[in-house]
């Protein structure tokens, strides 16, 4: 022996991240996961690449106009690839056409608001914002002796919509289902792989090696945060991806929005997985084997599915009391975000409960994970686990 | 010295251990003796912090044993376990990296002493690709990894192979002769006889024996057998002679005192030839259960 004959220079690693940093390597290791994850993301290329098939053709959309710049306007759209044509009606009559259908939007240009799109849905918008910025620039540039800021003044385009603000709106319904799939597809994804992670190592009988090498509790936070940042890296993987496809489409104009809010869903996300990964490590630590894991995960599983369905069903005053609920509020909080029913108060607040929530979530998973651990004769029932815990 | 000191555990009525205390000196094999339920397993498992004690504690060195020490012993676990989907060597480095080595020095222990085990060709293999012995293998170097200060091995050559059995005593005398102290349990008692310096028998809970395996041999009566050339039968008139057992030449007989012996062996030379006289050295078994019904 050499190497092993003389003690050498101990690090001062705590163990719990030797433990994270094997939990992801396992899984970058494997190909299931790299198979899963890229065909997230080709998924994801395929249905924006379809949505551009899809849009491009057809008729070109009808944008109501009453005056000859806004009728200017949409030739340099039209002219710049955009598929809009310019419909002309009279002022008093351009709402209505935009209620009715009978156009996508009205194009209007005041002195005091400057140029504005009404629209009745905010996902028909067309992307005029080149077009209103080279018409306007133009027009800013034919006066004479004009600096940069004057040259520029005037050519933002607001987006405005028809609709009463309820909160109804499509863009934010599509946004909240879009939270719910992520939410769903990591929190359970990554929960089952604690799960198992904590049963391969009870069933395989490693854990009295692991639990004799370091504290329980330091092994259970190394399996917590090791996960924790796979779902999250997965999540932020996922949202961008569907971030620059957006802006590549022709819903670009929403990228700006959405951006703030799929912030807001990043860290509700993360307070809400943390919360569930203790008990997830509790469903593995009740199982001996992993077949039981069906029957100890199924609480954590309807849980999961609630809040799955509540970001499809949830509406009104449902949607405003569980935007407070901790793990419900990462998938309702950002959508009233979006439609701007809540603020970044109600989301403060509502990440605070979330934050209590987990604490005590993680110290209740915690005792029951250290509990079942090392017991290998049977699996334990959630209603024992309760007892034994409180 | 790794010490339990009245150490008792109960699992609700049952009480598994009762007040067990011993020592594990430095630099020695300890064999812990005991038949199924006698309380080995738990005793360990309390050594290495797996299982707390009702009552008693573990000492390192006189102070209580604390996580930063465990985390420098080698354990092997009654019911063995690594991870059976994972190559072999990273699962050893990892075993050392939380033993508190370096990545570096764990890759370079494990690699090492996958050669030795004669296993340098397949460190990428998974566990469970290799067969039985060799993941016996892999395991007792899961053990010994991280140069462990002492080391607590539960059943450690239950299922070897007799030259499995030598490979591991001679790595785990390289251990005794830097000073480590080892724990190991064992139902084959012969093998404890022959390998250990130290023995602590357990029963029902309770240690029953301890002590060096020549005091425990020599423990209880001492009986001589004598093989002369003639008949033995005047040895019943002899002083200071209690004959256990007598077949013509051939006698097991128990002497008061020393005198008594050599009175006997003198007279034994002048009656006839003396083909044999010494101390019976019992076997271990006999004590063991003697101490164990």
């Amino acid at each position: 022996m050499t190497t092993t004959a003389t003690r050498s220079a101990r690090t001062n690693t705590p163990p719990w991240l030797i433990v994270a940093k094997r939990e992801i390597l396992v899984q970058l290791t494997d190909k299931a996961f790299w198979i899963g994850t890229l065909t997230t993301l080709a998924i994801i290329a395929l249905a924006f690449g379809m949505g551009a098939l899809f849009s491009g053709d057809g008729d070109p959309a009808k944008v109501a106009v009453a005056s000859d710049e806004a009728a200017a306007v949409i030739q340099t759209a039209s002219s710049q690839g955009i598929n809009v044509t310019a419909l002309e009606l009279p002022e008093a009559e351009l709402a209505q056409a935009v209620e009715d259908g009978d156009a996508v939007g009205a194009l209007t240009h005041s002195d005091s608001a400057g140029w504005e799109l009404m629209v009745k849905n905010l996902v028909d918008a067309p992307d005029l914002t080149g077009a209103v910025s080279e018409y306007q620039m133009g027009l800013n540039a034919a006066s004479q002796n004009v600096d940069l800021a004057q040259l520029q003044a005037g050519t933002t385009l607001s987006v405005v919509t028809t609709e009463a603000e309820d909160g109804q709106g499509f863009a934010v319904i599509i946004a909240t289902m879009a939270f719910a799939i992520l939410f769903m597809m990591s929190a359970m994804t990554y929960g089952m792989q604690i799960a198992n992670s904590v049963v391969t190592e009870k069933e395989s009988r490693i854990v009295e090696i692991l639990a004799a090498a370091i504290p329980t509790r330091q092994l259970l936070i190394g399996k917590i945060v090791g996960n924790t940042i796979m779902a999250l890296g997965q999540v932020v993987l996922i949202a961008t991806a569907a971030l620059v496809g957006l802006s590549l489409s022709q819903w670009s104009s929403f990228v700006g929005m959405l951006a703030p809010v799929a912030g807001w869903f990043v860290l509700f996300f993360l307070v809400g997985f943390a919360s569930l990964a203790c008990l997830w490590a509790a469903a593995g630590a009740m199982a001996t084997r992993h077949q039981d894991l069906s029957q100890t995960t199924t609480p954590l599983m309807m849980v999961i599915m609630l809040v799955y369905m509540s970001g499809f069903v949830a509406r009104g005053t449902a949607a405003q009391v569980l935007s407070y609920v901790p793990i419900a509020s990462t998938v309702s909080m950002p959508g009233r975000l979006l439609s701007g029913e809540s603020t970044w108060i109600d989301a403060v607040l509502a990440l605070a409960i979330s934050a209590a929530f987990m604490m005590l979530a993680v110290w209740w998973g915690a005792k029951i994970y250290r509990r079942g651990l090392l017991q290998t004769g049977s699996v334990m029932g959630w209603k024992d686990a309760f007892k034994k815990a409180v | 010295m790794l010490e339990v000191r009245s150490v008792t555990r109960r699992f609700g009525d049952l009480t598994a251990l009762d007040d067990v205390s011993f020592g594990v000196p430095e630099g020695r094999f300890t064999g812990f003796v005991g038949g199924n339920g006698a309380g080995k397993t738990t005793t360990m498992r309390i050594i290495m912090g797996v299982l707390a004690p009702t009552s008693g504690e573990v000492l390192w060195q006189g102070q209580p044993v604390t996580a930063r020490d465990r985390a420098e012993f080698g354990y092997m676990p009654e019911e063995r376990g690594l991870y059976p989907k994972q190559p072999i060597l990273p699962q050893l480095a990892y075993l050392g990296e939380l033993h508190g080595m370096t990545p570096n020095d764990a890759k370079d222990a494990a690699r090492e002493l996958l050669g030795r085990f004669n296993l340098g060709e397949r460190t990428k293999d998974k566990l469970e690709k290799l067969s039985l012995g060799n993941q016996q293998r892999v395991q007792i170097a899961s053990a010994v990894i991280a140069s462990p200060k002492a080391l607590v091995l539960d059943e450690p050559f239950n299922g070897l192979d007799p030259d499995a059995v030598d490979e591991m005593f001679a790595l785990l005398t390289e251990f005794t002769k830097r000073g480590v102290p080892v724990l190991f349990s064992s139902h084959q008692l012969e093998l404890v006889e022959r390998l250990c310096h130290q023995i602590v028998i357990l029963r029902k809970g309770v240690v029953v024996a301890a002590g060096s395996v020549d005091e425990l041999r020599s423990a209880g009566p001492k009986h001589h057998r004598i093989v002369a050339g003639a008949d033995l039968g005047w040895l019943r008139g002899e002083a200071g002679v209690t004959v256990v057992d007598l077949d013509g030449p051939n006698a097991d007989v128990e002497f008061a005192d020393d005198t008594a012996a050599q009175r006997v062996l003198a007279e034994a030379m002048q009656r006839g030839a003396v083909h044999s006289f010494g101390p019976i050295v019992r076997p271990l078994s006999d004590y063991y259960r003697e101490v164990t019904r």
